[in-house]
């Protein structure tokens, strides 16, 4: 189960498994974002294409608006998909 | 290891326990069943997307041969779904020139070994078989007849 959260500085927060069951209620959360966000993976384990895709779908629309979305503590197997992806050429990884 | 799932996204989550028992008999090791996690999920994601028109379970099964792990997947009573068709997703493409599918597709392709896939008896069958304990985005995936 995908846990995704806005915190109090305005991070998004996400933990445990983002697959393809999860991407209504992750929607519920990236398409309340109208400027640029951090999201933060550090507690995140699992990610599909299901959850690259909401990514990218919310990125396309913020970067339509000149901004964006930076992603952060993002493990080895994580960033491995991202790579394998090409999303480290979309997306800020800090 | 063999087990049949119903045909909706609700099964994901039995997938992953029976892909977690499986790794619990032959112990695959993380770096091996992530890959065939994030893979098995997108084969059976697209069995759902693409033959919509049926309710037949899903087959998986689960076996080692040697260092080669062999994911097979059957969709009974399909049309034709063959995961190498698709056209090749452009990984280096800027944002506005990016689809929002193939993803899925691309991925299996980085992560599996050997890719085969058979359409016999209106039985949609894909073959994916990983190398244990190694990355396979160096190795050409085949198509077998």
């Amino acid at each position: 189960m995908l846990n995704i959260r806005i915190d109090e500085q305005n991070e998004i927060q996400l933990g445990g498994r983002f697959d393809a069951t999860q991407v209504e209620k992750a929607y519920e959360i990236f398409n309340q974002v109208q400027s640029s966000a951090i999201v933060n993976f550090k507690s995140l384990d699992y990610i599909s294409s299901a959850g690259l895709g909401v990514l990218l779908k919310t990125q396309k629309r913020l970067k339509n608006q000149a901004q964006e979305l930076v992603l952060k503590d993002l493990n080895k197997h994580i960033r491995e998909i991202f790579k394998y992806a090409g999303f480290d050429m979309i997306f800020k990884i800090i | 290891m063999k087990k049949y799932f119903k045909k909706n996204l609700k099964s994901l989550d039995r997938i992953f326990k029976f892909l977690d028992d499986f790794d619990r008999q032959v112990s695959l090791g993380n770096d091996t069943l992530r890959p065939i996690k994030i893979s098995t999920e997108e084969v059976f994601t697209n069995f759902i997307k693409y033959n919509r028109d049926t309710e037949n379970d899903i087959l998986i099964e689960l076996t080692r041969e040697g260092a080669s792990i062999i994911i097979r997947i059957t969709d009974f009573d399909a049309e034709p779904f063959d995961p190498l068709s698709i056209p090749p997703y452009n990984e280096s493409a800027k944002i506005e020139d990016r689809p929002v599918g193939g993803i899925g597709i691309h991925l299996l392709k980085k992560y599996m070994d050997d890719i085969r896939y058979e359409y016999t008896n209106k039985n949609s069958i894909i073959t994916l078989i990983k190398h244990s304990g190694e990355h396979s985005a160096e190795h050409p995936h085949r198509r077998a007849k």
